[in-house]
């Protein structure tokens, strides 16, 4: 039996870029029918994902079986996200995704049915993909795998169903952007940080193109984006890999892919230098986002990245915690450095406290940012990376979590096991390390915008 | 005073409670992390003006270190371990966590030491007393930023004030605080609760660990005992002083918003009687609970794209039955949407004839994705132990508990009875937030029986404002 210990020491043990990969038992078919099997990962001792492709569709199938649970998560990644949409269309990526729980010819009321299997689904949409997510009764299992299959490629469109989830998006994008004043700053930050890469819009998108955009563009979405071969569907639960390779082929065997001209993604022109932005709202606070271009998935720097946002922020333990919390002058910090396709935004959050003014919170913040280098020792960094890892740790005992994290990293980077070598890339980075790439973090192009206290709204511009 | 317990209605935590000493229930995981949950029958809710806000004071301190360890020394000495330790308070109960990962070599002893000494002896100097006052009178002003948390607060404070003689959190109240009042309420209701309940998921293998952690950090509540089925605490019981009739509904002055958010939220004056506890929980499943498969859903936004979001409110107030929903209309569909919103409060509570009036087959749907919905709760070592922790604040019968899930029944005749009577029981307080030039003659135009209130929102954190 396993020890606790040694599934530390082999988490711990990781390589970098090495997940184990194995032939696979026989348990694990190497071909089924349309399926052959790719390679087996085992991130961890003790769990492994099966990964497989069907030729003919181009679909990628990820399965990790966790027998006596009574319960499959089952997940679709497609690979199309705000990224990919059109100037005067933004904001369609996640308008569909709506249009996705709005009904097939065998389940005509997505909402009824997925309720039926327990309530347990959600979608969402980054800059990156779209997600959408089950956790249902094993015996369930076939039904919802149905559903996901028919609304993959024969979703049942009307205008009218396409006008009413418009108005729900409507009333997200208010609720989200327009009347909260993180959301509003969000917003505010990209627009700013971006000249001409498609991360400059939010995937909720502008207003008017929402206003503009016709029942026709939505299916041409549809057929364009919505395809097996733009697909990973990763399964985690009560399940054998013989069983999901057996419903895998029953609803999703006959598909086949389509044809897919990759968009040109603009570029984003190198720059240098800090830009800076205050956005006056009807706030009670002083809110701070300061940014640099961070690392996408294939760049050593993201993990380095990540524990520099959260040694600098972390609610707990962040050195700015300390000197803006503590002090009075702030009510809290946060950040978001997770990696992207193309260089996101790896950024620092401070929400000041109510009447400290603009100045005096920037002026402490950037005091505290100077000084944080000599705060951080080797001993430090050693205990954060294991507040670090445990705070990882905890998501991943949810089948729903494991499932969407092998998914989306597929999607993302091909690699269903990158989430758990990205964590144990965590606990190698160096006290020099940080020290280096603190310096990029100092030096490299930046944005700043602070959204300050107004006695009205300052209305969002509606477009560009 | 009225009685609390009415004839027909007994109360679901009085059934039986828990004997002094630390109830312990453990989950298998193999991976090596500890995760303990600790639930204290102490909360934020105070009667005495002077002890408003001192616990939520409290829950701050606590991370700022011990008589003897600065917060930097503290905070580094958890890291240490690789362990974070959070408390978070409700009304009646208090959550205390810690999460840590078992690493060879490591000497928990001290961990449990330091944490000990945290509870016991917390850092509640003028210094970290003054700061977390701040922070606290930052947190609830900030508050005035979300339009959502705005409503639902103000209802929730107006309702304690006005049907539970309670004394919410405000801006002057804070102000008023001292040190010695906050460190007396946290000896009494905290240090000095008489049972606690603790729940884990862990490898079997560190259960020594997770006892030595237990004992030494709640030393003052005994003895630890294991059990698979939990007992409710003794958490303390507020009497409300709700007469039914009462309707309020507040309109929150915030111009220049681009939504309306809108919330009713009613509470109960008797609490849940065994037969009515699962009817009212399936009832509130079926009209909004269920998200967008629910009634409300399906209405609000899947038929109208009136709004975004549709959501219950929490399910109890104070131990008391609370049903409503809170929903975000966009502004110019307001007029629309407070029109719904009436019909569907009508119809769902008042003389709720959605129930009786939904076919067949939708309440047998309805009611197998409940039951699934349960099961899939189980089916996590976390939603197994939350499920307890449901018992042990009393929200969820010991009886009802430990029946089968597939076993569980009710009819609508049940469920319709049940919410028609806790609603004609209940005081209920609906709020909008908005531009009250705007909102009032829509308020008065589809809420016709309610009493208006109007509140520059800014004076929500006042107490002037539930006088």
């Amino acid at each position: 039996m396993r020890t606790p210990l040694l599934l530390l020491v082999a988490l711990l043990a990781i390589s970098a870029c090495s997940a184990h990969r194995t032939a696979g038992p026989a348990a694990a078919p190497s071909e089924y029918k349309g399926f052959h099997r790719i390679e087996v990962l085992e991130p961890v001792a003790g769990l492994s994902i099966y990964h497989y492709r069907n030729d003919a569709s181009g679909l990628e199938l990820l399965v990790s079986p966790k027998p006596g649970t009574g319960t499959v998560a089952i997940v679709t990644a497609y690979e199309v996200g705000a990224r990919f949409e059109l100037n005067g269309r933004t904001g369609l990526a996640h308008l569909f995704e709506h249009m996705m729980f709005r009904g097939t010819e065998h389940f005509p009321k997505p909402f009824e049915t997925l309720s039926d299997w327990g309530g347990r689904f959600n979608a969402y949409t980054t800059p990156d993909l779209t997600v959408y997510h089950e956790l249902v009764p094993k015996e369930r299992f076939n039904d919802a795998l149905d559903f996901e299959s028919e609304r993959m490629r024969k979703l049942r469109l009307t205008p009218e169903v396409f006008d009413t989830e418009r108005g729900a998006v409507v009333s997200e994008r208010k609720m989200r952007t327009e009347d909260s004043p993180s959301g509003r700053l969000f917003w505010e930050l990209y627009q700013f940080a971006y000249d001409r890469h498609p991360y400059k819009t939010a995937p909720i998108g502008w207003q008017k193109d929402l206003d503009a955009t016709k029942f026709q563009d939505a299916l041409d979405f549809y057929n364009r984006f919505y395809a097996p071969n733009r697909a990973v569907v990763s399964l985690v639960g009560d399940l054998t890999v013989s069983e999901a390779l057996e419903q895998m082929d029953r609803y999703y065997g006959s598909m086949t892919r389509s044809s897919f001209e990759e968009p040109a993604i603009a570029v984003e022109p190198a720059r240098q230098g800090i830009r800076r932005k205050v956005v006056p709202m009807k706030t009670e606070s002083v809110i701070l986002a300061d940014a640099i271009f961070g690392a996408t998935y294939n760049d050593p720097n993201a993990a380095t990245d990540s524990l520099i946002a959260s040694l600098l922020a972390d609610d707990k333990l962040g050195y700015l915690s300390d000197q803006l919390v503590e002090r009075g002058l702030a009510r809290g910090v946060g950040s978001d450095a997770g990696a992207n396709i193309d260089p996101g935004l790896s950024i620092v959050l401070v929400t000041g406290n109510p009447g400290v003014p603009v100045a005096r919170l920037e002026q402490a913040y950037d005091s505290a940012r100077k000084k944080f280098p000599s705060w951080l020792t080797a001993e430090r960094l050693d205990n954060f990376k294991l507040y670090y890892l445990a705070e990882q740790w905890e998501s991943m005992r949810d089948p729903m979590h494991l499932a969407e994290g092998m998914a989306a990293a597929h999607a993302a980077t091909g690699n269903a096991a990158w989430d758990f070598q990205f964590l144990a890339r965590v606990q190698k980075v160096t006290l020099e390390e940080i020290r280096e790439r603190l310096k990029y973090w100092d030096t490299s192009a930046r944005t700043r915008v602070i959204l300050t206290p107004a006695a009205r709204n300052a209305p969002l511009e509606r477009s560009k | 005073m009225r009685a609390v317990i009415a004839a027909a209605f007994v109360f679901l935590v009085a059934a039986s409670t828990a004997d002094a000493g630390i109830q312990l229930s453990l989950e298998s995981d193999p991976l090596p992390l500890v995760e303990i949950t600790v639930v204290i029958p102490a909360g934020f809710e105070s009667a005495r003006p002077e002890e408003a806000g001192a616990a939520s004071v409290m829950s701050d301190i606590l991370d700022g270190g011990t008589a003897t360890l600065n917060r930097e020394t503290y905070q580094d000495r958890l890291a240490s371990f690789g362990a974070s330790n959070d408390f978070t308070l409700s009304n009646l109960y208090s959550v205390w966590t810690l999460q840590f990962p078992i690493v060879e070599g490591k000497d928990y002893g001290a961990l449990a030491d330091h944490l000990a000494e945290n509870w016991k002896s917390p850092r509640l100097t003028d210094e970290t007393f003054g700061i977390a006052v701040r922070k606290l009178a930052a947190t609830l002003t900030a508050s005035l930023d979300s339009d959502m948390s705005l409503g639902v607060s103000t209802s929730r404070r107006w309702a304690d004030r006005k049907f539970f003689g309670g004394v919410p959190i405000t801006l002057d109240r804070v102000a008023a605080l001292h040190k010695e009042t906050t460190a007396a309420v946290w000896n009494r209701d905290f240090v000095g609760a008489t049972d606690i309940w603790a729940g884990v998921v862990a490898p079997p293998e560190s259960l020594p660990l997770i006892r030595t952690v237990l004992s030494r950090v709640f030393a003052a509540q005994g003895e630890i005992s294991e059990r698979s089925k939990p007992a409710p605490l003794a958490l303390r019981e507020v009497p409300a002083r709700v007469s039914g009739a009462d309707q309020i509904f507040l309109i929150l002055d915030k111009p220049d918003r681009t939504q309306t958010m809108t919330s009713i939220i009613s509470v109960a004056r008797d609490r849940y009687g065994s037969s009515d506890e699962l009817a009212a929980e399936f009832g509130t499943y079926v009209l909004v609970g269920g998200g967008l498969g629910s009634i409300f859903g399906e209405e609000i936004r899947t038929k109208r794209g009136l709004a975004y979001a549709v959501s219950p409110v929490q399910p109890f107030f104070l131990g008391h039955p609370s049903l409503g929903l809170a929903t975000n209309p966009v502004r110019p569909k307001s007029d629309e949407a407070l029109e719904v919103i009436a019909k569907l409060v009508e119809t769902g509570y008042d003389k709720p004839s959605l129930i009786h009036d939904l076919p067949a087959e939708t309440w047998d749907r309805q009611w197998k994705s409940y039951i699934y919905g349960k099961l899939l709760d189980r089916s996590t070592p976390e939603g197994r132990i939350e499920e307890r922790m449901e018992v042990a604040v009393g929200e969820l019968s010991p009886e009802l508990y430990q029946r089968k899930i597939t076993d569980w029944k009710t009819d609508r005749d049940q469920v319709k009875s049940t919410l028609e009577k806790t609603w004609a029981q209940s005081a209920v307080v609906g709020a909008v937030v908005g531009d009250a030039k705007e909102l009032e003659p829509l308020v008065a135009k589809h809420f016709p029986r309610y009493r208006v209130v109007v509140i520059p929102y800014r004076d929500s954190i006042l107490s002037k404002t539930y006088q």
